[in-house]
C-alpha cells in the first residue's frame, strides 16, 4: 500500500495502525501536461451560493485587440533552457514565475486568454520575477509588457486578484507538480497563477509573433480529449468559415457536446449569432445538412 | 501583496480513531444511483452536494482523509444537501454523520473553510466537469468541495463498513484512474494554500 491505512481492530477500538511511509515519494502516472481549471467561478444556475465567489466576466466584443512590434523571441531548445535555468539558479537561487488567468465571456461561457507562440506552444501571459520583486508588481509589469501598448509602463491599470494555483519544479526538467514531494530538498522553480480582473473594456496590444486566443474552459479541461475531435475539425472550420463565422473559438463547443441534437442547435445559433454577413436560408440549410451528414 | 492562505496541519498521531455502526450505501450499483438521482431531480430540482477536504500531515507532507468503500472506491466525506439547507450546516451535518461519534460530546467542532472547487454534472451520467458546459441550461448536480480546518486533537468514529485512509497529495496527483477526476485534481486546487506543518 502506498498510503496510510487507518483501521481499528474489533478489540482495540482506540488503536491506530499506520503503514510505512512510501519510499521515494514520486507521484505515479506523471505527465508533462499541466491541467488548469477555473474552479471558483460563479454560475447563475447554481441554487445555493453561500460561499461562491462572484467574478464578473465581460463579453469578448467589449475588448479591442491590436498588434505591436514583434518580441525578440528566445528560441531555446529544451537543452538550452535547462542550461539557462541551471546558470540562473546558480546565480540567483530559486526562480519565481507569475502567470495570469484572464477570462472573457463568449456564448455565455468563460474563455481563457492564452498566448500562442509558434503554432504549438500555449502560455498564460506572465513571466519571471526579478529578484526582490513582489508577485503583484511583477505580474503587472509582465502584463504591461506583453499585452499593453506601453511596454515600459508600470502596469498600474491591471488589477491582480487572488492566487489560484502554485506549481513547483523539483528539478531542471520540464515536470512541475502542484505539491512538493517529500524527498525534494531544494526546489528549482515556483510558478504562481493569479486571477486577473478585467474592466468592462480594455485594449489588448499583442506582439506580432504571438497570437492571443480565447479558449473556452471546456477545451482547457481534459485537453487530451480534443485529439479525437481533430479529425473533424478542418471540415467544420471550412464550413463555418464560408458563413463568415470566426471559427477560432466557437469550434470547440461543437466537439465537446455529446448530444447531437443540441450540437446542431448550437451550430445554428453560432452561425446566426456570430456571422457579420447576412446568412441566407438556403446556405443555412445546406450547412446544417452537411454537418448532419458528417456527424450522423 | 497577495498572500496565500495558511492552513494548519497536525500530525496524524494527534487524532484518535474509533468505530461505530455500519452506514450502508443507498444504492448497490451505478445505474441505481443514477436512477435515484433522476427520481430526486423530478421532485426537488438540481441536487447540491458538499464534500469536505480534511488534511493531516505525516513526514512533513499533507495527506487527505478519504473514505474507502470496499477495496477500490474512495470518496470524500460529505453528501447531498437537503432542499433549502445551508452549505456550511449541511456539510457539518454530513461530516458528523460520516465521521462523528454517537456521543454528542465527542463530535468535532467542524470549522468549514473556503470553497476550493465546484463541479457540475450535465446529465444523469457519471461524468462531471469543473465548469457548467455552455449548452447545458439545467445541470443535474452541483458539487462543492470545501476545506475543513481541523483542530489539534479530534476523535473520529468511522463506520464499520468503511475505511479511513490518509492519502498523500503526490499519490492523488494525476491519478485519475484510481481516484477519479474530482479527487485527483485536489492537489492542484490546494496548491494555492500554504500548509503549516505542526509537530508535537
Amino acid at each position: 500500500m502506498k498510503w496510510f491505512t487507518i483501521s481499528t481492530s474489533r478489540h482495540d477500538t482506540n488503536k491506530v495502525v499506520c503503514g510505512t511511509h512510501p519510499l521515494g515519494g514520486m507521484p505515479t502516472n506523471c505527465r508533462r501536461r499541466r491541467r488548469r481549471s477555473a474552479t471558483a467561478l460563479h454560475d447563475p444556475n447554481s441554487g445555493n451560493d453561500d460561499q461562491s465567489l462572484e467574478f464578473d466576466i465581460y463579453p469578448l466584443s467589449s475588448y479591442y485587440f491590436g498588434s505591436k512590434d514583434a518580441f525578440p523571441s528566445k528560441y531555446l531548445t529544451s537543452a538550452d533552457r535547462v542550461l539557462r535555468m541551471k546558470s540562473n539558479y546558480a546565480a540567483r537561487g530559486i526562480r519565481t514565475c507569475v502567470e495570469a488567468v484572464v477570462l472573457v465571456e463568449l456564448f455565455k461561457h468563460p474563455h481563457l486568454l492564452l498566448l500562442q507562440i509558434r503554432n504549438s506552444i500555449y502560455k498564460l501571459p506572465g513571466g519571471r520575477l526579478r529578484p526582490g520583486e513582489s508577485d503583484t508588481d511583477g505580474l503587472k509589469r509582465k502584463l504591461a509588457r506583453k499585452l499593453s501598448i506601453i511596454e515600459d509602463g508600470d502596469g498600474s491599470e491591471w488589477e491582480v486578484g487572488e492566487c489560484l494555483e502554485m506549481w513547483w519544479r523539483p528539478d531542471f526538467e520540464t515536470l512541475v507538480f502542484p505539491c512538493l514531494p517529500p524527498n525534494v530538498k531544494q526546489t528549482k522553480e515556483c510558478i504562481k497563477v493569479f486571477l486577473v480582473k478585467l474592466p468592462e473594456s480594455r485594449k489588448f496590444i499583442v506582439p506580432k509573433n504571438m497570437r492571443l486566443l480565447a479558449v473556452p474552459l471546456c477545451q482547457v479541461h481534459e485537453n487530451h480529449k480534443s485529439s479525437s475531435g481533430l479529425i473533424r475539425q478542418p471540415l467544420l472550420v471550412s464550413i463555418l468559415s464560408s458563413c463568415g463565422v470566426q471559427t477560432q473559438t466557437c469550434i470547440y463547443h461543437i466537439f465537446d457536446t455529446k448530444n447531437y441534437t443540441v450540437m446542431l442547435k448550437i451550430t445554428a445559433c453560432i452561425i446566426l449569432a456570430s456571422s457579420p454577413l447576412v446568412v441566407s436560408r438556403h446556405r443555412l440549410v445546406c450547412v446544417i445538412a452537411f454537418i448532419r451528414k458528417i456527424i450522423l | 501583496m497577495v498572500s496565500s492562505q495558511v492552513v494548519n496541519t497536525y500530525p496524524l498521531s494527534s487524532y484518535t480513531f474509533g468505530t461505530k455502526e455500519p452506514k450502508m450505501e443507498k444504492d448497490t450499483s451505478v445505474a441505481d444511483r443514477l436512477a435515484r438521482m433522476k427520481v430526486n431531480y423530478m421532485k426537488e430540482g438540481m441536487r447540491t452536494s458538499v464534500e469536505g477536504i480534511l488534511l493531516v500531515q505525516e513526514h512533513n507532507h499533507p495527506h487527505i482523509l478519504l473514505l474507502q468503500i470496499g477495496n477500490t472506491f474512495c470518496k470524500l466525506p460529505g453528501g447531498r444537501l437537503k432542499p433549502g439547507e445551508n452549505e456550511n450546516e449541511g456539510l457539518k451535518r454530513k461530516l458528523t454523520s460520516k465521521l462523528g461519534a454517537n456521543s454528542p460530546a465527542l463530535v468535532p467542532d467542524w470549522q468549514i473553510g473556503e470553497c476550493v472547487a465546484i463541479w457540475w454534472r450535465p446529465n444523469f451520467e457519471t461524468i462531471m466537469y469543473p465548469y457548467c458546459p455552455p449548452h447545458i441550461t439545467k445541470p443535474k448536480e452541483c458539487k462543492k468541495l470545501f476545506l475543513v480546518h481541523l483542530s489539534e486533537r479530534e476523535y473520529f468514529a468511522v463506520p464499520k463498513n468503511l475505511k479511513l485512509l490518509a492519502v498523500p497529495l503526490f499519490e492523488l496527483y494525476d491519478n485519475v484512474q484510481r481516484y477519479g477526476p474530482v479527487i485527483s485534481t485536489i492537489p492542484q486546487q490546494l496548491s494555492r494554500f500554504q500548509f503549516k506543518m505542526i509537530t508535537n
